[in-house]
Order: C-alpha cells, then sequence, then structure tokens
C-alpha cells in the first residue's frame, strides 16, 4: 500500500472525525502539487533526445520576455472588441493553414492583427516546388479573406530542413 | 500629392518586387520564374474565387457592418436565376458582361418590360466590351503578363457581328433614346474595327435633321480613327479627316483630346506620306491654340511618324523631353503606355544617344511615371533597347554599375543582351567581369544557349589570364576553369540526357576554344579530355559492333589550339611521363587535323591505329598523321612535324613518312631522310582516296 492510499483511508478520515466543523465549509485546495502549471512546458525524456524548438523551450511565463506571442491583437485590452470571436477566428486560421500548407509547416502559426488587417507568419519546409507554394499563397490568402472579411497577408519564411528549428534536446 | 513621408521611401532596387516573397528560396531568380511564379499566385487565388463561387453557401457570413462587397460571394448566375431589371443594372455597373447577357435573356424571355435607360447602359457596355468579359481588375499579373497586341500591329476588325448589342441596338433605334444608341453603338464598333458599319450609322446621323441624332465629338473621333479603313491613298484619308472637322466645326463641336490622338494615329501611319510630318506639327499647333495639351499617346504618334526606319534622323524626341522635363505624368490614353518603349527605341535605333536614352530613363523614374511602362513585355523590351544601348556606347564600368543596380530584381537580360554584354567586355578586355556573367548565366537559366556558351568560350580563349600581381593571377586562372568546365559539364549533361530539341553540339571551334582555355590554365588532363572528345572515342567502336559513335563534331578547331596542345603535350610528356603516352597524344592530334578535315573518323584506316591504349606503332601513325595534315591543307603541320622530330627519338621509316609528309626535315641524323621514300604511305591510306 503506497503512501497515497494510506492517506486516503487513515489519515483523512480521521481529520474529518477530529475537525467536524470542516465537513460542513467549503475549503479551497491549494496544495503544491495541483497548482503546478502544465501547459507549455515539456517533460524531461530518461534519454534527452526530445527536441524542441525555441517556442516550445521557453515556458508561458517567458512570453515578452524571451519570447513573442503567437496571437497578436489587441481585444483583450480594455474596451478590446470581439475578443471571443477572435480566438475563435485564429483557432481556424490556425486549423486552415496545417490543413493547408500540410506537413510543411514548421513551427507555430503567428497571427498578427493590425487595424483590419491579418498577417500570419509561418516556417515553411522547402518540400514543395516555389511555383506550388506559390499557388498555395494566392489561395489561402484569398480564401481567408474571404472568410474574415479582411485583407489576410502571409508571411513565409523557407527552411530547408525541419532539424533547422531545434533549439536544444531535453 | 503624395504624402511627405511616402515621398521619403524610393524603390528598394536590392529586393525582388513587393509580389515576391523576399525569402532566398522563393525569389524568382529569371525570367520565366518570374511569370510563373506571379501568375502562380494569382491561379490561386483564382481557385479559392472558383470555391467562392461555387460554394456560396459556405461564405454567408456576416462580419463587416456595413458588408464589403469585394469580400462577399456574388451570387452564380444561371439561366433559372431570378432576374429583375435591378439586378441587370446592378451587374451592368459591376461590367460583368456574361451574367448581364444571362440576366437580360431572361428578362426577353419572360417578356418583362426593361426601361429604355437600363438598355441603353447594357449596349454601352456590350459595345464597349465586344460582349466579352474583360479581365478582372482584381487580376493585375494576368494584365501585367498577358501578351497584349503591339502598338505597331494594325487594328483588326473584332467586331462580332449580329451579336446581342446589335440587336439590343434595333429595339433602341427607333426610341427617345435613338442618338445615344447610335453613339454608342458606332463608338464600339470603331473600336473594334467594324469601319463600313460605323461610318453607314455615322453618316445616317448627319443626314438626320433631327437634333437628337447630332453625333457627338466621340463619334467624329471614332470615325477619324476608321480613317485607314475607309479611304484608299494618304491624300484622300488627310482630305476626309479635314471634312470631318469642317463639320465638327459647322456643329459648333468641340474637339478633345480624343480628337488629336485619332489625327495623329491616323498620320503616324501614312508610312512614306512627305507631308505627314508637316501636318501632324501642324495639327499639334492648331490644337495648342485651343487649348488641348498633347498627352503620351500623342507623342508616342508623333515619334511614329518623325522617327521611321528608314527615315532621316529627327530630333523630334528631344523637344518632347524638353516639354516634358520631368513632370508627374498621369495617364490619359490607353495608348500612353506605349509612349516610353518607343522612346527607347527611337534612342537605340534611331538616335543612338545614350544621353538621350538617360533622359528618358530620368523620365520614367521621376514621380509615379513608372506606372506608364505598360506591361511585362513593354518593360523587357524596354529595358532590353536600353541595356544595349548603353552597353554599347557607355564605358564599361559605368554600364557594369547600372547593370548591378537593376538586375535582377527589375530587369533580367535575355540571351540577346547577354551576348551584347559579352562582346563589349570583349572589346575592352575586361575579364574580370567574366566570373559574374557566367553565374550570372547559370542562375538566369540561359546556359542552354549555345550562343552564349560559344561566345564565353571564344572571348576566354582570345584573352589569356594575364594580371601582374600573383594571386589574383591564380585566381582568375581558377575562375576561368571554372567557366570553361562549367561549359563542359552543361553541354555533356545535355547531350547525357538526350534533349534532342534543346541539344547544343559540340563545334570543333568550341572544343578548340575549351583545350586552349584548359590549357593556359595549366590543365593538361582536361585539355587532353577534350581533345578525347574531339576525335570521338575509337578504341570502343572496334571492341563492340553495336556501339554507336558519337556524333561527329562540325567544324576544325583553330590550328593554334592544337599546336598549343601539341607544345604542352610534349613539355608534359617530357617531364613526367615518358615518351610515349605524349607520343600518343600528338599523334591523336596531329590525326585529328586530318580527320576534322574530311569528317569521316572511322573510314580512316589510321584511325585504328592511334587510340587511347598505347600502341607499338603510335609513333609511325603519328607521323603518317603528321603528313596526312599537310594533305588536308594545314601550312602548320610541317612546324609540328618538325617539332615532334625534334621532340621525340622517330626510326628510319617514321622519319621518311614526316619528310615526305611536309618535305625536307632540318634532322640532326640526315641519313634517316634518304630512306624516307620506301615505305611511304604502305600501313596507311588517306581517307580521301
Amino acid at each position: 500500500m503506497d503512501i497515497f492510499s494510506a492517506l486516503h483511508k487513515n489519515v483523512i478520515p480521521l481529520l474529518f472525525l477530529k475537525n467536524a466543523h470542516l465537513r460542513n465549509s467549503r475549503t479551497i485546495h491549494l496544495s503544491a502539487v495541483c497548482s503546478k502549471s502544465q501547459s507549455g512546458r515539456y517533460k524531461i525524456t530518461p534519454k534527452g533526445d526530445r527536441p524542441l524548438t525555441y517556442e516550445m523551450a521557453n515556458p508561458p511565463h517567458w512570453i515578452a520576455h524571451r519570447k513573442s506571442w503567437n496571437s497578436f491583437n489587441t481585444t483583450n485590452l480594455l474596451g478590446g472588441l470581439r475578443s471571443a470571436e477572435t480566438a475563435v477566428e485564429d483557432l481556424f486560421i490556425r486549423k486552415f493553414m496545417v490543413g493547408t500548407w500540410h506537413n510543411l509547416i514548421a513551427n507555430e502559426v503567428i497571427i498578427k492583427r493590425q487595424h483590419n488587417i491579418i498577417r500570419i507568419a509561418v516556417l515553411v519546409r522547402q518540400a514543395l516546388n516555389p511555383r506550388k507554394m506559390y499557388f498555395l499563397l494566392g489561395y489561402t490568402e484569398e480564401l481567408l479573406s474571404s472568410w474574415l472579411q479582411c485583407p489576410v497577408t502571409l508571411e513565409l519564411q523557407t527552411i530547408e530542413d525541419k532539424n533547422c528549428t531545434i533549439y536544444k534536446y531535453i | 500629392m503624395p504624402h511627405a513621408l511616402e515621398s521619403t521611401i524610393q524603390r528598394d532596387y536590392t529586393a525582388p518586387d513587393y509580389k515576391y516573397v523576399d525569402d532566398p528560396f522563393l525569389i524568382p531568380t529569371s525570367n520565366a520564374a518570374k511569370r510563373a511564379f506571379a501568375l502562380s499566385r494569382e491561379s490561386g487565388r483564382k481557385a479559392a474565387l472558383w470555391i467562392r463561387k461555387e460554394h456560396a453557401e459556405w461564405f454567408d457570413q456576416k462580419l463587416a457592418e456595413p458588408p464589403i462587397k469585394a469580400f462577399t460571394a456574388r451570387p452564380h448566375i444561371t439561366e433559372v436565376s431570378e432576374a429583375s431589371e435591378d439586378i441587370l443594372r446592378n451587374l451592368i455597373d459591376e461590367v460583368s458582361v456574361t451574367d448581364a447577357i444571362t440576366i437580360y435573356e431572361i428578362l426577353e424571355k419572360k417578356e418583362q418590360e426593361i426601361s429604355d435607360e437600363t438598355k441603353l447602359s447594357f449596349l454601352e457596355l456590350l459595345s464597349f466590351q465586344n460582349c466579352n468579359d474583360p479581365v478582372s481588375e482584381d487580376l493585375p499579373e494576368e494584365r501585367w503578363f498577358r501578351q497584349t497586341t503591339h502598338g505597331k500591329q494594325k487594328l483588326r476588325k473584332t467586331w462580332k457581328d449580329g451579336s446581342l448589342a446589335e440587336k439590343v441596338f434595333e429595339t433602341l433605334s427607333s426610341g427617345p433614346l435613338a442618338g445615344e444608341a447610335h453613339r454608342a453603338l458606332i463608338k464600339g464598333m470603331a473600336r473594334y474595327g467594324q469601319a463600313e458599319r460605323a461610318h453607314q450609322l455615322f453618316r445616317n446621323m448627319t443626314s438626320s435633321s433631327d437634333p437628337k441624332m447630332a453625333p457627338d465629338t466621340g463619334c467624329y473621333n471614332a470615325v477619324m480613327y476608321l480613317t485607314p479603313f475607309l479611304k484608299e491613298g494618304y491624300e484622300a484619308r488627310w482630305q476626309f479627316m479635314e471634312s470631318l472637322l469642317r463639320e465638327m466645326a459647322g456643329r459648333g463641336l468641340k474637339p478633345d483630346l480624343g480628337t488629336l490622338n485619332s489625327i495623329l494615329e491616323v498620320l503616324s501611319n501614312m508610312g512614306s506620306y512627305r507631308k505627314a510630318e508637316d501636318l501632324a506639327i501642324q495639327t499639334l499647333a492648331e490644337f495648342h491654340k485651343l487649348g488641348i495639351e498633347p498627352c503620351l499617346a500623342s507623342y508616342y504618334y508623333i515619334l511614329l511618324t518623325f522617327c521611321k526606319e528608314r527615315g532621316p534622323r529627327s530630333n523630334v524626341l528631344v523637344n518632347i523631353l524638353d516639354k516634358l522635363n520631368c513632370q508627374a505624368l498621369v495617364a490619359k490614353d490607353p495608348k500612353d503606355v506605349f509612349f516610353f518603349v518607343t522612346a527607347m527605341e527611337v534612342c537605340r535605333h534611331h538616335l543612338q544617344d545614350v544621353d538621350l536614352a538617360h533622359r528618358v530613363h530620368d523620365l520614367l523614374t521621376a514621380h509615379n511615371n513608372y506606372d506608364l511602362i505598360g506591361d511585362s513585355h513593354k518593360e523587357s523590351v524596354y529595358y532590353r533597347n536600353y541595356f544595349i544601348l548603353m552597353c554599347a556606347m557607355e564605358p564599361l564600368e559605368t554600364f557594369m554599375e547600372f547593370y548591378n543596380k537593376l538586375v535582377p530584381t527589375v530587369y533580367i537580360p535575355e540571351p540577346v543582351v547577354m551576348e551584347e554584354i559579352l562582346k563589349a567586355i570583349d572589346l575592352n578586355g575586361a575579364i574580370e567581369y567574366l566570373p559574374q556573367m557566367w553565374s550570372d548565366i547559370i542562375i538566369f537559366d540561359q546556359t542552354g544557349r549555345e550562343n552564349l556558351l560559344t561566345t564565353l568560350l571564344d572571348i576566354m580563349a582570345r584573352n589569356p589570364v594575364a594580371i601582374e600581381d600573383v594571386e589574383k593571377n591564380l585566381q582568375m586562372k581558377e575562375s576561368y576553369l571554372k567557366i570553361a568546365w562549367g561549359i563542359w559539364n552543361v553541354v555533356e549533361d545535355e547531350e547525357k540526357e538526350g534533349f534532342r530539341s534543346r541539344n547544343i553540339i559540340w563545334t570543333g571551334s568550341m572544343l578548340g576554344d575549351l583545350m586552349t582555355v584548359c590549357l593556359q590554365c595549366g590543365e593538361f588532363d582536361k585539355a587532353w579530355k577534350v581533345l578525347k572528345r574531339l576525335g570521338a572515342d575509337e578504341g570502343m567502336s572496334v571492341v563492340a559492333e553495336e556501339y554507336e559513335p558519337p556524333p561527329l563534331i562540325s567544324g576544325i578547331p583553330s590550328i593554334k589550339s592544337l599546336s598549343l596542345f601539341m607544345d604542352a603535350c610534349l613539355k608534359e610528356g617530357s617531364v613526367t611521363r615518358g615518351i610515349h603516352p605524349s607520343l600518343e597524344n600528338v599523334c591523336h592530334l596531329v590525326h585529328l587535323l586530318e580527320a576534322q578535315r574530311d569528317g569521316s573518323l572511322k573510314e580512316s584506316g589510321l584511325y585504328g591505329g592511334c587510340g587511347k591504349t598505347v600502341k607499338p606503332n603510335s609513333a609511325m601513325s603519328c607521323v603518317a598523321c603528321v603528313r596526312y595534315s599537310a594533305e588536308a591543307g594545314f601550312p602548320e603541320a610541317g612546324d609540328l612535324a618538325q617539332k615532334l622530330a625534334e621532340s621525340l627519338s622517330l626510326n628510319s621509316s617514321q622519319m621518311s613518312q614526316l619528310t615526305s609528309a611536309v618535305g625536307v626535315l632540318r634532322t640532326e641524323s640526315p641519313s634517316q631522310v634518304d630512306s624516307s621514300r620506301i615505305d611511304l604511305g604502305k600501313d596507311s591510306k588517306p581517307s580521301e582516296s
């Protein structure tokens, strides 16, 4: 029997018996283990062979210090408009980009909104003929701008190999 | 007026055009790539637009308030669509001709009443577009790269006879809007070359006493524009136009810029008509009095009139440029875009004046005048003329500065221009530019041009590297070799891949030049390889029957490159290899002189004798080869033989052959000369026999 089950079976009921008044009150659970935030953080592997991009290597608390946002917009500022819609649209844009540029995108899709313009920046692998890339570029811009009803521009940068983006292994 | 901040930003010559992604992988490096990339992008956009059209139900969200028309799907119009006059009017405003025609036909079928005003604007649309859909304004690349009819091409009749436009016209021709309908149809017909009927309608109008049927200035312009179709002979044409102008004056109509351009266009098409120039000047003066200033299109016609190909030299362009004086130009006539390309052509072909060309270019780059360059074709013709002119007239340094500024972001020279540049480099002996040119030729995808490769080899062979600085000299030699061997690889690869259609075929002089370059750079092995290529690999033809000999090489290398090889060969042989290989090379070489001359390698009995494997009688056949070379008519064969005899130890019969070939040799052993006639020509036959 490990220590946690032991606690459950023996200690916790005892606690409640001893402090009977606690049973009827709402308690906030604030143990150190559960408040640990997980998102945007990667676990170290035993062999230390998990490749991370620069973006992945910096956990969220480094945003604005060592790395930048993935979505740039002002909707969440005081008096900002359409914050929920913007979040859903960004999700849609990301899904659309990953699907349209299938197996080509090598990093996070960065979405920058300024006035009525949406700029989408991505790193693309050089796995496609440049002509086809230009086709996809025009296609994406036109289709997204008809959906989002504003000018959309793609800011592409190409990389020879996906491994170029690896910042470190953990 | 442009903003103060905006005016500080100028064209960045180091970056590609904005339509391309500024990423090394995605920057186009050749003219073909420029075109393909821009059009691919647009075709992607078209695919998206098609999806939006086919699946309008997916695009029904209303985000913008008020709705933005450009981002909403246009209703798909078919024969069963809902139709009303309002819809028709909207479509006319949007210039969507096909859809408007469909709606109009539905309305006709339903016998729904359409107001005369709507019908008139529909007629105007059809006449203007000749019942065709125009290329959308939203597709700039397609418009930019479209092959437009050249300015000098004559107007052809493209008007669709009996089309919907004429039917609509008939319903209007007797109504209250008959005058407007006539005007619309006449202008449309004139635009698309239907001269006879336009003129007939015009005469109906002028003969009518109804004031509503009076033609307007636009009609007169249209008919004047058609003069070449209506009248034969230059004199008759001018009289016709004059009578029209008098008619206009009689009706109290004020001419406009269109009138001026119509007159000038007709005058510019008058070939050898003596008076055309005077008349053009008079017309300009007359219109100046009326307060109508010419636009770029007028100047374009003036240039055509004055600067004829075989006509006398005219400096009219100088006056035009004085007048325009780097001002901001505005498009006023569709033909305005022909001005710059024609002006540059005049600078190059008519005046050969590079200073004037610079002035034209200054005018083009001032303000937003670059908008008037027209399309991709005109732009490249403009730069082609400018580059070739500058290349011929300016010092090479100045030209290269200019070249480095504009190439490749603004303009990529065509192979013709490249050849001119190479020639200029040759003329100036400026071999330091050759490595750059070669790398540009590769980048611009012009390695498939035989003339460029030939010129390059020729230049390198005639301008050996001789720079005083030892290090630079070595560097230059290395680049020379890189170029030469690059060319070798290009041609060899092409031959291997067997693209028959665009095959570059080695010629004797090309290989000779290549060999010379290799020798000058001290690469004996490579030169030997080239020589083998010259003579085809005869060793193999003996071994396998199915072996197909490589195509014969036409032409012969110059004796200079061959004797250079001989020298190098003798030197090389005596220094590193001993006598045999070099002897074999020599015999091959001299043999080649002969074989190349009569063009049949295999028939030559000698040919089997000297191969790539060293044979015991190689010296013998070598000697025979010298004889043949002499017979083939190379006077230098004697010197070759002399050299051979002095350098290598030959036996008596070999010596005798040499002697008989070229006459008496000054050798140290005169005794050998006596036995010279014994085995003359016994073991080998001349292939001519």
